[in-house]
């Protein structure tokens, strides 16, 4: 599939590096050229430097021919923007704002926006915690406790 | 006595507070950073409350359920368009004015539902064009609620429009010149009016279009 994440933060480029390396398309978006450096050596996408926010900047991204895009700047109301700027701009269909606010994730989706939000999953995944004692597993490799790879160069 | 609150407390949410303090508003202003709602509310009093206008909690804590106008004043378009969309979709608010920083924004606003907006820039950007002058067609402004543009045109010597008869002229569709300043006096053109070197035409136009006369009036 063809995916565009903005955003190249700790979730970002680690969700770049995770969907390039299963085959898929991947264009990541930041505006700070450092950010790439979360990026492996070797990450077979392909990087941008831009405003997420710049119509310009999407449309060199090929943003009218995405599968998927994820909006994952550190802000709420700018994920909620660019998602909204994809769905009726560039017409993709699946555009997930990620948000910390609950009240706002929950709002937006009422309005036909995807939203998830990083409290309620959490909560979530503490509330089972404290029922079985134990974390539930995620799906693949994730881990709920981290994961050191890009320490080694993996 | 009618409710407003305006968020953001930059320099045009603090005159707009003040301006609708003094038409007999009860306003309410909300800061984010602490240090500027410190200045602020030492110079305007318990009008000013500290917190994030975009979150949905603290609009509402802020009675915006009562309010009449809400207005979205900050410098982040991104907060302005999420607080109207808010105000609009949450708390069910019918008046709310948006703030647009970058002028690229605006026409997004308009498809995601905030019909009311203000651009500074974009408003300066205008004057400045009318002061640096020589431009072939100056924007004057807009009229509310529509895509009309009202501009204005100055026939110069290399003008196509020099010398040519209205009737006879073929304007984009749907352009209307409304006016003609002609040394001073103002005249509602018709169809046999003949444009002379310095005419002022005041034209009405379809913003789409306004690129069409620009090619036409070259």
């Amino acid at each position: 599939m063809n995916i565009l994440i903005i955003g190249c933060g700790r979730v970002g480029s680690r969700l770049a590096v995770r969907l390039s390396n299963s085959g898929h398309q991947v264009v990541v978006i930041d505006e700070a050229r450092e950010a790439f450096l979360r990026l492996t050596p070797d990450f077979p996408g392909n990087p941008l430097q831009g405003s997420g926010l710049d119509t310009e900047v999407l449309r060199r991204a090929g943003a009218e021919s995405m599968d998927i895009v994820f909006a994952l700047t550190g802000g709420d109301n700018r994920n909620l923007m660019i998602a909204q700027l994809l769905k009726k701009r560039f017409k993709v269909e699946r555009s997930v704002a990620r948000l910390h606010d609950p009240v706002r994730a929950a709002k937006y989706r009422e309005l036909g926006i995807e939203t998830m939000c990083t409290t309620t999953i959490l909560e979530g995944l503490l509330e089972i915690y404290v029922q079985r004692g134990e974390f539930p597993e995620l799906p693949g490799e994730m881990s709920v406790c981290g994961d050191a790879g890009a320490l080694e160069g993996n | 006595m009618a409710y407003a609150i305006i968020i953001g407390g930059g320099k045009i949410g603090y005159h707009v507070t003040r301006s609708l303090i003094n038409s007999n508003y009860e306003v309410l202003l909300m800061e984010k950073n602490i240090s500027v709602y410190r200045r602020l509310s030492a110079d305007l009093g318990d009008v000013v409350m500290q917190g994030d206008g975009c979150d949905p909690l603290t609009l509402k804590a802020a009675g915006i359920e009562r309010a009449d106008l809400v207005v979205a004043a900050t410098e982040d378009d991104a907060a302005n368009l999420v607080i109207s969309q808010m105000s609009s979709h949450c708390f069910g608010r019918k008046k709310i004015i948006a703030r647009v920083n970058n002028p690229d924004n605006d026409l997004l606003y308009e498809d995601l539902g905030i019909h009311e907006r203000v651009s500074g820039t974009a408003a300066i950007l205008n004057l400045v064009g009318q002061k640096v002058g020589g431009a072939p067609v100056i924007l004057l402004g807009a009229l509310e609620r529509s895509n009309i543009e009202v501009v204005e045109l100055i026939v110069n010597e290399r003008s196509p429009l020099l010398g040519a008869r209205l009737g006879e002229l073929n304007l984009p569709d749907q352009t209307l010149i409304i006016s003609v300043l002609r040394q001073g006096q103002a005249m509602i053109p018709n169809s046999d009016t003949v444009f002379e070197q310095e005419d002022i035409l005041v034209a009405l136009i379809p913003h789409e279009l306004e690129s069409l006369l620009r090619e036409f009036v070259v």
